[in-house]
């Protein structure tokens, strides 16, 4: 991309965050100039750069945004909410604008007349709530001459005096100014004060404050009734000379400071990482030696490395204000929306931390703050209802406590339901109601964190409209954070998030197993416990399962050398110690034969071999050279089973076992028994959700069992069969969605969630199975879901499927067998006539005609095939009246053109809506 | 005429070249770190001068027999995309110059393994000798240690 045009965005895009907050302010404070002065400049900017860049689109809409502002600063029309939505809106045009200039280069094709009449409707008072000040002509002309440059040079063309009080004259042009143009003068002393650029604001911050400061300090007021908005510039004048920022509170910092580009800062980090390594090599080899002549300089070299990797750590913090300027925005438009009032506080907002910890926490803040707006606070007439004040209050608050960032979201909302969040997540298989019964109100509260705690439309809705809380929790998780709350009900609740300050340098534990040294995150650890036969604290076994007596408790333990496979003789020195170890809400122990010592470590990336080796989070050079593994706390807490969601499944890691080398796409799978012995399995897209269902709870009609699920009823197929091998105790069933609808395969067993690559190696005739592949290193049936789905009586499919009205005729372009396999009977079950072609070939050598079909769902993972048979479709104009849907497995090949839609294969819902649509637009679009 | 500088390796009483270009440096590796529950071609991580590298052990990788425990070795270092990886092999020979037109294709009955790594082969006077292909050497299925797959559950 062009350099300026790449300048011109990264600076925008800056200045965009801070007129979005500083709007909110404003819309709050309407007679602060100090405000609008600034958000005045920001727009006036982008304006400026996008003439000079020749980007009219933009420009326009900048303008048109700038002259309403500018009424605003003149008093001309008054501010209302409704005016400032409308400003807002046109900033927001102006993001899309620029994400569109950010991957194309170019602006879009189209027009914002629209928004531009609104903006300028607004301008001339026409818009409702914006009732013109009465003396327009007056103030105009009051802020008009601030404008006006400095009159008393000689050269200079005077201004006319027949002109009109508001036309703006140039003196150097001898012409008036058009709209929106700058006077020489003005900018003149723009570039004469300009000084340092300022790294938290765009260059022209400086010059535009300067365009409006100068004229200020030499023109003399038209009127002794000089306006608050000469004061304002005024005000604004005297701070730049004073270089502060303390006047304007929230305003951005001026200081001195440079653009340098992250890269660059990485680099230095990387270098500094290897010095401070060095360095500890060196002072480890100089220990050794008596009175070495080493010492001192050393000693010295030791002290200089240490802080130039305090400063360059410095270069990597920013204040975590950074990722909090869209919020303010963010709860406004969610209060707006939402008809309740909230007010936001933010404290703190100069605590700085990691660069790369502040991207990371951007989004799981938003999350939460759209939670608190759209389910704390409740609406003010409920609020008032209960003695509240009218207006909630959302409180965010940053601070330090030793090496960690707490980040507290306060609400004084309405709490966590704790009795519906027991029963939601009963209902929802998170917890059973025995369990429910013994949990406390906080664990219960808690479960919110729980994945699979979403409700089901989330679950299914593989778009991501619907984050749940569990996604937040597993985000805060990868950066070493932790997440907790506190909540009353009818009170309110309060957030609490702990991150690290950074992710380059972690304090780790040095332990030993076997003789071999690993580094443990200390972040993870709780407390180490020695043991022994002698001791308290010993270490038994239940059936070859190991737990530690720890004060009152039984502790899960695992030895780390068969966590690790590490074979070699127990001897007196093994296990010594328990690592008490905490994951999320798991808490469990390590048994290790050495505990070393604390170290700072530089965390290096795990190597790309090893990256699927779970059990570590990368490596690190000790003090001493040698290369030690930093074990992921969390991939061994899976590997030791610990955690119980995938307790009894196999280890994660083994799941995760993968052939990436062969570049082949692996698709996640079920693996279930029914009847035979021999495993079965489905692709895990196609199944909604795993269900125990307890046995009594089937009901027989004469159509086969059904069951009462989620308030509707859930006819269930046996796989086998037959249902319910067991008299009483709990069926597993697979639940599958399909459109409205769900219907319920039952299965004997569910063995396991792997990932494998799928390859039907032979194929099998017998219904309901597709073929037979090696999954995990056996031989598994893999069954066609489809096929059970059409089991399901005709009525109740009828009843319950919103497919087409009258069947549609579908052309299947998908080269992979499986897929091809997979669809066309789900296609078919939901209506579709479903005709396949495996490849171009295979389309060219056919006889299909494009009058046989009513839509086109074409495979595009196949580059090469891809292309053939769309080449193979435009040999034949009347093949472009079908229209195309694409799919793929490729999220970013998602934008394919040429397709009226696009879809995820494993996104079945997706695929189905899409269809539904597209199918009846054959001949509309003719 | 083109020509290729190889540098000449041993690897099971086998003689292989690989494209000197590719070569970033030879060493003898020290203290090598093992990475449990890794694929078995990964000896373990080592610090070469102040990079982690991630040895490979060619033996593993090409499916022969683990030499003598203490057996010396030496390693080649490759730079592949921003990583490091040390080749372990038995002994580095010398560099030698071939002309490309007389490298021949793989054998056809090659073993599948050797055949993948290979990209020809060169008469020399008294041994042939294997042309390594440095990205397919380095390019491992990782689900090779399905030994794990009996961990108790």
């Amino acid at each position: 991309m062009d350099d300026l045009l790449s300048e011109f965005l990264t600076e925008t895009a800056e200045s965009l965050e801070v007129i979005d907050s500083e709007l909110v302010r404003f819309e709050a404070e309407p007679n602060d100039q100090g405000i609008l002065n600034n958000v005045f400049r920001l727009v006036h900017t982008i304006k400026g750069t996008c003439g000079f860049l020749g980007l009219p689109r933009l420009e326009a809409v900048a303008h048109a945004g700038e002259t309403l502002l500018g009424k605003f600063r003149d008093g001309t029309i008054e501010v209302t909410p409704p005016l400032v939505t409308l400003v807002l809106e046109s900033i927001d045009q102006i993001k899309a604008l620029l994400a569109h200039l950010e991957n194309h280069e170019t602006e879009p094709e189209g027009s914002d007349a629209d928004l531009i009449g609104r903006l300028e409707d607004a301008s001339e008072g026409k818009l409702s709530g914006a009732a013109p000040a009465k003396d327009e002509t007056k103030v105009e002309a009051k802020a008009e001459a601030a404008d006006s440059p400095k009159a008393d040079e000689s050269a200079k063309k005077p201004r006319p005096d027949n002109l009109a009080e508001d036309v703006r004259w140039d003196e150097d042009l001898g012409r008036e100014l058009r709209p929106g143009e700058v006077s020489l003068a003005e900018l003149e002393a723009a570039f004469a004060s300009v000084e340092v650029e300022d790294f938290s604001n765009p260059p022209d911050h400086d010059e535009q404050a300067a365009v409006e400061a100068e004229p200020v300090e030499e023109a003399k007021p038209a009127a002794a009734a000089a306006t608050s908005a000469i004061d304002a510039v005024a005000d604004i004048a005297a701070d730049l000379a004073a270089n502060d920022t303390d006047a304007h509170p929230g305003a951005p910092r001026v200081s001195q400071s440079i653009r340098v580009n992250v890269d660059v800062l990485e680099h230095l980090m990387n270098m500094v990482s290897e010095l401070v390594l060095t360095r500890n090599q060196l002072l480890q080899m100089v220990r050794t030696m008596d009175d070495s002549e080493f010492k001192t300089p050393l000693q010295r070299l030791s002290n200089v490395t240490g802080e130039l990797q305090d400063a360059v750590m410095q270069t990597r913090m920013q204040p975590i204000g950074n990722a909090w300027k869209k919020i303010p925005r963010i709860v406004r438009d969610a209060s707006h929306d939402l008809n309740k009032k909230i007010k936001l506080v933010m404290e703190g907002d100069q605590t700085e931390l990691d660069r790369q910890v502040l991207e990371l926490i951007r989004d799981p803040l938003t999350h939460m703050i759209r939670n608190s707006c759209d389910h704390a606070i409740e609406l003010p007439s409920d609020r008032l209802a209960v003695g509240k004040p009218e207006e909630g209050t959302i409180t965010l608050r940053a601070f330090h406590e030793g090496g960690h960032i707490i980040i507290e979201l306060n609400d004084d909302g309405a709490g966590l339901r704790t009795a519906r969040i027991r029963q939601k997540a009963i209902e929802n298989g998170v917890i059973s109601a025995d369990e429910a019964d013994s949990m406390t109100e906080q664990q219960i509260h808690r479960l919110i964190f729980a994945p699979g705690f979403s409700t089901a439309e989330k679950v299914t809705n593989l778009s991501g409209r619907g984050v749940g809380m569990d996604v937040v929790r597993t985000n805060i998780e990868l950066i070493g954070g932790a997440v907790d709350l506190v909540s009353r009900e009818g009170e309110g609740t309060t957030f609490a998030i702990k991150i690290p300050l950074t992710l380059a340098i972690v304090s780790a534990l040095i332990v030993g197993a076997r003789g071999q040294r690993f580094a443990v995150p200390q972040l993870s650890v709780v407390e180490l416990v020695r043991t022994g036969s002698n001791s308290d604290n010993r270490i038994e076994s239940i059936n070859g399962t190991k737990v530690l007596r720890l004060r009152d408790r039984l502790l899960p333990v695992m030895p780390l050398s068969s966590a690790l496979k590490l074979d070699a003789e127990e001897d007196e020195k093994s296990n010594r110690f328990v690592i008490v170890m905490q994951v999320a809400s798991q808490r469990f122990g390590l048994v290790v034969d050495e505990v070393f010592d604390t170290e700072e470590i530089v965390v290096k990336p795990i190597s790309s071999v090893l990256r699927d080796v779970t059990e570590y989070s990368g490596s690190t050079i000790l003090g001493d050279g040698s290369v030690i593994m930093i074990l992921d706390p969390n991939g061994i807490s899976k590997l030791a089973a610990f955690d119980k969601s995938t307790a009894g499944a196999k280890p994660v890691v083994e799941q995760a076992k993968k052939s990436v080398a062969r570049g082949e796409k692996k698709t996640s799978l079920l693996v279930f028994s029914a009847g035979a012995a021999e495993p079965k399995a489905c692709p895990l897209s196609l199944v909604t959700r795993l269900e125990e269902i307890e046995v009594d709870r089937f009901e027989m009609t004469n159509k086969g069992p059904v069951v009462q699920y989620r308030g509707q009823l859930m006819p269930v197929i046996p796989m086998s069969g037959s249902l319910m091998a067991n008299e009483e105790g709990r069926q597993p069933v697979l639940v599958v969605n399909n459109g409205d609808s769900v219907v319920g395969i039952g299965v004997d067993r569910v063995l396991d969630i792997t990932e494998d690559v799928l390859r039907i190696s032979i194929g099998d005739e017998s219904p309901g199975v597709l073929g037979t592949a090696v999954i995990d290193g056996k031989a598994t049936e893999v069954i066609d879901i489809g096929h059970f789905l059409s089991q399901v009586d005709f009525d109740w499919a009828e009843a319950m499927s919103e497919g087409p009205k009258e069947p549609k005729s579908l052309l299947l372009f998908e080269s992979h067998d499986f897929f091809r396999n997979m669809l066309a009977p789900l296609l078919e079950a939901s209506g579709y006539r479903v005709t396949t072609v495996s490849s171009a070939e295979e389309a060219i050598a056919s006889d299909i005609e494009p009058s046989d079909f009513d839509v086109v769902l074409a495979d595009i993972d196949n580059d090469a095939e891809a292309r053939r048979f769309m080449e193979k479709l435009s040999t034949d104009a009347d093949w472009g009246d079908v229209p195309r849907i694409a799919m793929s497995n490729n999220q970013s090949k998602l934008a394919a053109p040429d397709f009226a839609g696009c879809v995820r294969k494993s996104d079945r819902h997706g695929l189905l809506a899409v269809l539904d649509q597209t199918a009846s637009l054959k001949g509309q679009a003719a | 005429m083109s020509s290729t500088e190889y540098i000449t390796l041993w690897i099971g009483g086998q003689l292989f070249g690989a494209s000197v270009a590719r070569i970033h440096d030879v060493f003898a590796p020290t203290s090598i770190t093992p990475v449990p529950l890794g694929p078995k071609e990964v000896a373990g991580l080592l610090n070469l001068r102040g990079r982690i590298v991630t040895a490979i052990d060619s033996r593993s990788r090409l499916g022969l027999p683990p030499r003598d425990k203490d057996a010396s070795i030496m390693a080649i270092g490759i730079e592949k995309g921003a990583e490091s990886f040390g080749l372990i092999i038995d002994e580095v020979g010398e560099v030698m110059t071939l002309q490309d037109a007389d490298r021949e294709d793989t054998p056809a009955n090659l073993e599948p393994v050797w055949a993948q790594i290979a990209s020809g082969v060169y008469r020399l006077e008294d041994r042939l000798l294997v042309v390594i292909d440095i990205d397919k050497i380095l390019a491992f299925e990782t689900d090779a240690d399905s030994d794990r797959g009996s961990k108790a559950a």
